[in-house]
């Protein structure tokens, strides 16, 4: 079955194919590749789990509890990734490391942030990638040289994004500021600077919409903003529940830019269409709790949901559009 | 000796000498370990096992290089390369097309075919083809149970460039010619007289352009049937050069003597002019009037005579029965049938005789009659009918009825009805008859009012149509109206046929009202009720006088000096603080009126159905119309603005294209209403209404130091907006009132304006501290500038802040928080070009605030420079060649810097004390650069 796009229906369709629910606590990030159907997460049991998302099966675990497993995002190669340390930061300076899921080698560390990384971005079309972290600093790396080529020095966490054209990226910072920079010049400085007025929390997540019309701005106040990526005005906002102490939520656009989806405190999930935002597309329960992680498959009709436990959620094409199914693993 | 040889008769192989055999063996072994191989293709030369150099490909290079078309290997083909399956577990390797292919065939194959990378693809054509057959691909590689793939699909851009898509909306269908169709035919016209005139004495100097041949059978046509047909399509070129002779496909006699071409044509067409005149001689054709005798075939040399050997034996025969051959025709183009039907009469096969009857005759129909009052031209039944009884009789003025949803129906439908013709409307009669809802079709409830209303309709569509034929504008082609090129280029509606659509009140656009007019117009009942119900000033009467002018102004466009409405009595700041109060209490009256409009809705005069016009038909209308326009609908007339489009720095950065405006002072504002950023609702989506002061800002480029362009405009007065206001100079005056700064940015822009300095001062005085404490902040924030440290302590402002301002980079100092008491050094970002030495990067670290990778244009301290530049000038010392290509490399930048250097070195000399903050970058970096020359001739002499 092809699908040509995505509409309202579709994605009120959507509802849980599989269940993974042997992870060891909360799944603290995941992300896809960019063109293999491959997704990895990274959980509190310092694992990294790599599943096939065309059939949802688990490829792959390795444990990693020396440096544990925080932010994870692949590289373009579909068994290497990137994945930010948690532990021994301040004594190894080893934030990020290179791994190689296929022998399960750290094949480099990236050192330099003396804290947590809390946002990680690959670039889409080079091997440079970013990360923001709880030191305040930003930093650009390139895969192949261990040494940081770029540092930005902000005041409080950043979050960063490459878009779909690897030729900006943004920066978002405390007070709500949103830096666009040239990937090429980046040490020009930012060449846009926008303001998303009235909310000056921090941002947890930026993300750009693959057509690059928009952004994504998660707010550690739980508020979704869709900005205008080119002048910066605010699309629509979404107010959520806060969710329980510790955890933050996810906002997600569908690969072609149209809704956004995000979980929210209260254990639901959300969709709404950029375009008509004062209509929700769609609300599903979910049963697994509140849902950290969220995203979009980049290249296929389906997300994938995650707290504890990992749900992969597809079209469902029976009659019954009720959200919940059984778990089918 | 030598004859003793001769007599010698060899018998069998002579044996080869030792040595000859040892060296070609040598090389061949050589050539096998690779030696050679190192060697460049052309001079590398192929051996056979024995060694002997061996001659292949002559077409291709003869004794030159390897195994050229056998894909590098001796055995044609690649051969498999060992793997060792220690790390890499061999699954059976496929074999593909590649490994059967020479390099080139495989780049051949590969594409380097020229197109858009998808990088820089940006209408997407490429891109999206590729991905569409990428998905598709993908589809059956990857069999999955979810359906997919989605995102390739999804996201490919638009199939059609804009291009297209405009000249569709134009008319324009594919597979026809882009070609205005009046415009070029007349050209032909013309040019086929001309063209007739010419040939008329001078028959067989036929141009034999294919286009002119073309005409020339035009003309025996039709003309205005051939016009229609004609033009109106692009002609493939095969059916403007069809196809006539026996030749193979593809194949070009005249390929190398294209003259002939010409000639061949000329006889063509004269052939056909004269209906099988007997075709010219070649003798003619070819040599001109140069012989009557000469034999064709057989030219003379340049240096020889024409003398008796040449002449032609057989000049009384025709040659070209016989040399035709070539020129053979076996079908005539089909456009010329009449031409062949005439022709045949006199020219009769050889050797069959015309005969004088015959028993086979034509069976000819006779056309269709047609009817007496036919005409020959397409009725489009709805506009017309209305245009046919427009004013028949207006039927009563009826109040709509109570059901808004009715009213809307009833409206939509007299709309549609009007458009499409009385038809639609007895269709969905019949259809709808069991709805009750359509009730008022026949005869029910609201029926008065639809009458009504498909009356105004027609009336309104039949002034249009009238409109339309004034202009003459034909009916085939629609005209483009600005809505729907709008639309088209996915421009947003201007917020007043927004709220139209929401209100769905009438199916028109808007348009302006010229003050003047709009204060003719007598006023809407419910506009002076809406302003009449809610006085919120009642208490003073010459308050509520100025707030209904305020609203008629915020609610109406159109164009209005600035000081014809100004009070002129009261103080800036009184009016400052009048304004707010308005706006609110216009926002409350807003938010009333909405909620009561449902309520009031059969009150409303039934007019306010009338103000919708279609943009196209413009200003005649404006007398019919009453211009009773609803609070509602007129609430936000377009006001015309004049402003320079800039592009998005990022769409810049998209397009891959230098910003031209970069470091220009905005101009172009993202147009906000102050109101709308000082009552901030975080989360709600704004409808940025047009009108009111709007306070627009936009951030200056971030390399450059603005230019302090300003125009403070008070907020009472409303201007149209023009130039931007900057928050920061509206701190500024506010908060710093030492006539310094202020002198200090003048000088700065050419462009401010006069009496901006007037503003400024009176903007100054206008917004006390304590009302603009307040939202100052949210304001800053909004509009993306600095918000000076000391906002909430205005007794602080130091040139330390101002330093920040003047920095026209608004680096991640201006998410400071206007509370935060901290030093600019240490809120500066920095983003260090890590070029791997962590030690250098913490040294810079240390002292942030600038960009330590070459472009330190956030640099605000001296001693950073010093630092820089010294180390730039021991960099110099090691490599004196870089500065140059180095400044190269910054040519564009410094260019720029020079311009404002220029601008701002008085100034500099005339403040010293703030020469070091004012100085940005570019003068740092200017005087770095010297310094580096400098130093250059300094080695420079010192070596001589």
């Amino acid at each position: 079955m092809s699908l040509t796009e995505l509409d309202d229906g579709l994605v009120r369709r959507m509802a849980i194919g599989a269940v993974f629910s042997d992870f060891g606590g909360k799944i603290r990030s995941m992300g896809f590749h960019r063109t293999d159907d491959l997704l990895v997460t990274s959980s509190e049991d310092d694992s990294l789990r790599l599943f096939d998302i065309a059939n949802a099966k688990q490829l792959k675990i390795t444990y990693h509890k020396k440096h544990g497993t925080d932010r994870v995002c692949f590289t373009h190669h579909p068994s290497s990734l990137i994945c930010s340390s948690l532990y021994n930061l301040e004594s190894t300076g080893e934030s990020l490391r290179y791994l190689s899921m296929y022998d399960n080698r750290i094949l480099r560390y990236f050192k330099g942030h003396k804290d947590r990384v809390v946002s990680l971005c690959m670039s889409p079309i080079n091997d440079s990638f970013m990360s923001g972290s709880l030191d305040k600093s930003v930093r650009l790396w390139d895969l192949r040289v261990n040494a940081c080529q770029g540092i930005l020095h902000l005041r409080g966490r950043p979050a960063v994004a490459y878009d779909q054209q690897g030729l900006v990226f943004a920066i978002a910072m405390e007070g709500g500021a949103v830096k666009l920079f040239d990937s090429r010049c980046y040490d020009k400085g930012p060449f846009d600077t926008f303001l998303v007025g009235g909310d000056t929390a921090e941002v947890n997540d930026i993300k750009f919409s693959s057509d690059g019309k928009s952004m994504l701005l998660t707010t550690t106040n739980n508020n979704i903003y869709v900005l205008d990526a080119y002048h910066g005005e605010k699309k629509c906002g979404f107010s959520l529940e806060p969710p329980s102490q510790g955890t933050s939520i996810e906002a997600t656009f569908t690969p072609d830019g149209k809704y956004v989806l995000s979980g929210s405190g209260d254990g639901t999930l959300h969709a709404w269409n950029v375009e008509n935002p004062s209509e929700q597309v769609a609300r599903w329960e979910n049963n697994i709790g509140v849902v950290s992680c969220l995203k979009w498959a980049p290249r296929r009709a389906m997300f994938v949901a995650a707290s504890t436990v990992l749900t992969f959620w597809i079209p469902n094409d029976g009659e019954t559009p009720a959200p919940a199914d059984p778990p089918a693993d | 000796m030598g004859s003793d040889e001769e007599d010698f008769v060899f018998h069998g192989t002579p044996i080869e000498r030792e040595e000859e055999i040892g060296s070609r063996k040598k090389k061949a072994v050589a050539g096998a370990s690779g030696n050679l191989r190192t060697l460049p293709a052309w001079k590398q030369e192929v051996t056979d096992e024995e060694g002997r150099r061996r001659f292949h490909g002559a077409f291709t290079g003869g004794y030159s290089a390897g195994y050229y078309n056998t894909v590098g290997s001796k055995e044609g083909w690649a051969p498999q390369s060992f793997t060792s399956s220690r790390k890499n577990r061999a699954g059976a390797r496929k074999q593909s097309v590649s490994d059967f292919l020479d390099e080139d065939e495989r780049a051949e194959l590969e594409g380097q075919s020229l197109s858009a990378s998808s990088q820089f693809d940006t209408f997407g054509f490429t891109a999206a083809e590729h991905s569409r057959k990428q998905a598709e691909k993908e589809q059956h590689e990857r069999p999955s149970a979810i359906p997919g793939p989605v995102h390739d699909e999804l996201v490919a851009p638009v199939s059609e460039s804009i291009g297209v898509k405009l000249l569709l909306k134009m008319g324009w269908r594919r597979g026809h010619s882009i070609m205005d169709v009046r415009a070029s035919s007349d050209a032909r016209r013309e040019a086929r007289k001309a063209f007739l005139a010419f040939s008329a004495d001078e028959n067989t100097k036929e141009s034999s352009d294919s286009l002119v041949l073309e005409n020339e059978v035009d003309t025996s046509l039709d003309p205005q049937f051939n016009e229609d047909i004609k033009f109106s399509e692009s002609t493939p070129v095969y059916v403007l050069n069809p196809k006539q002779d026996l030749h193979g496909l593809g194949f070009d006699p005249f390929k190398h003597a294209p003259e002939f071409r010409e000639k061949k044509r000329s006889r063509l067409s004269a052939s056909k002019e004269a209906g099988f005149r007997k075709p010219l001689s070649m003798k003619e054709s070819l040599f001109g009037p140069k012989s009557g005798k000469i034999a064709p075939g057989f030219g003379i040399g340049a240096l020889e005579e024409l003398d008796v050997e040449d002449e032609d034996v057989y000049a009384g025969y025709d040659f070209d029965q016989t040399y035709a051959i070539e020129d053979e025709q076996p079908a005539r183009p089909s456009n010329d049938s009449r031409l062949r039907l005439t022709s045949r009469e006199h020219n009769v096969l050889p050797g069959f005789g015309a005969a004088s009857n015959t028993d086979y005759s034509v069976d000819r129909f006779d056309p269709p009659k047609i009817p007496k009052d036919f005409v020959a031209r397409h009725k489009f039944p709805g506009p017309l009918e209305a245009e046919s009884k427009p004013t028949a009789s207006a039927p009563p003025d009826v109040p709509p009825p109570e059901d808004n949803s009715l009213k809307l129906l009833i409206d939509g439908f007299a709309t549609f009805v009007s458009r499409c013709g009385k038809l639609y409307e007895d269709l969905s009669r019949e259809k709808n008859e069991s709805n009750q809802l359509f009730d008022f079709l026949r005869g029910g409830n609201g029926h008065d009012y639809y009458v009504r209303r498909l009356w105004e309709e027609q009336q309104k569509r039949s002034d249009q149509s009238k409109l339309q034929l004034d202009v003459k504008v034909s009916a085939s082609v629609q005209k483009m109206t600005a809505e729907t090129r709008g639309s088209l280029l996915g421009e947003r509606p201007l917020p007043k046929s927004l709220k139209e659509t929401e209100a769905s009140a009438s199916s028109g656009g808007s348009f302006q009202f010229p003050t003047n007019l709009s204060d003719t117009f007598t006023k809407s009942a419910s506009s002076q009720e809406a302003a009449d119900a809610v006085k919120p000033f009642k208490d003073d009467m010459a308050k509520q006088e100025r707030f209904e002018q305020f609203l008629k102004e915020k609610y109406k466009g159109g164009l209005r000096t600035t000081d014809s409405n100004r009070v002129n009595s009261m103080s800036e700041s009184a009016r400052a603080q009048e304004r707010l109060d308005f706006e609110a209490a216009a926002e409350a009256i807003e938010k009333g009126k909405a909620y009561k409009e449902v309520r009031r809705a059969t009150e409303l005069p039934i007019d306010f159905l009338a103000g919708g016009l279609q943009f196209t038909s413009g200003g005649t209308e404006q007398i019919k119309d009453t211009g009773v326009v609803d609070m509602k609908t007129s609430k936000t007339y377009p006001k015309r603005e004049e402003f320079q489009w800039r592009p998005a720095p990022l769409l810049c950065k998209r397009f891959d294209l230098p910003d031209p405006f970069m470091g220009k002072p905005a101009t172009a504002p993202r147009a906000r209403n102050k109101m709308d950023s000082l009552i901030f609702l975080p989360d709600t989506v704004k409808a940025a209404s047009g009108s009111g002061a709007s306070l627009s800002a936009r951030q200056v480029s971030e390399l450059q130091e603005p230019k302090k362009e300003t125009s403070v405009e008070e907020p009472e007065v409303e201007v149209e907006v023009e130039n931007v206001e900057r928050p920061v100079d509206l701190y500024k005056a506010i908060f710093s009132d030492d006539s310094e700064d202020d002198d200090e940015e003048q000088p700065m822009n050419g462009k401010r304006q006069e009496g901006q300095e007037k503003k400024n001062e009176a903007a100054a005085t206008t917004l006390n501290r304590l009302i603009a404490g307040d939202f100052l902040e949210s304001l800053g924030k909004e509009l993306g500038f600095e918000v000076p440290a000391d906002v909430t302590y205005p007794e602080g402002t130091k040139p330390m802040e101002e330093d920040n301002k003047s920095k026209g980079k608004p680096d991640a100092s201006s998410e400071k928080r206007p509370g935060l008491k901290e030093k600019p050094e240490e809120k500066t970002s920095s983003l260090t070009l890590g070029s791997g030495e962590e030690k250098s990067e913490k040294k810079r670290e240390k002292s942030p605030g600038k960009w330590s990778g070459g472009n330190d244009l956030s640099s605000s301290d001296s001693s950073g420079d010093e630092r820089r530049r010294r180390k730039r000038s021991k960099k110099d010392r090691h490599r004196k060649n870089d500065s140059e290509s180095d400044s190269s490399s910054d040519y564009h930048k410094h260019r720029l810097r020079r311009k404002r250097r220029e601008s701002s070195r008085e100034k500099r000399s005339s403040h010293k004390k703030h020469t070091k903050h004012y100085k940005n970058s570019s003068s740092s970096r200017y005087s770095a650069d010297e310094e580096r020359k400098e130093s250059k001739r300094e080695k420079r002499r010192r070596r001589d």
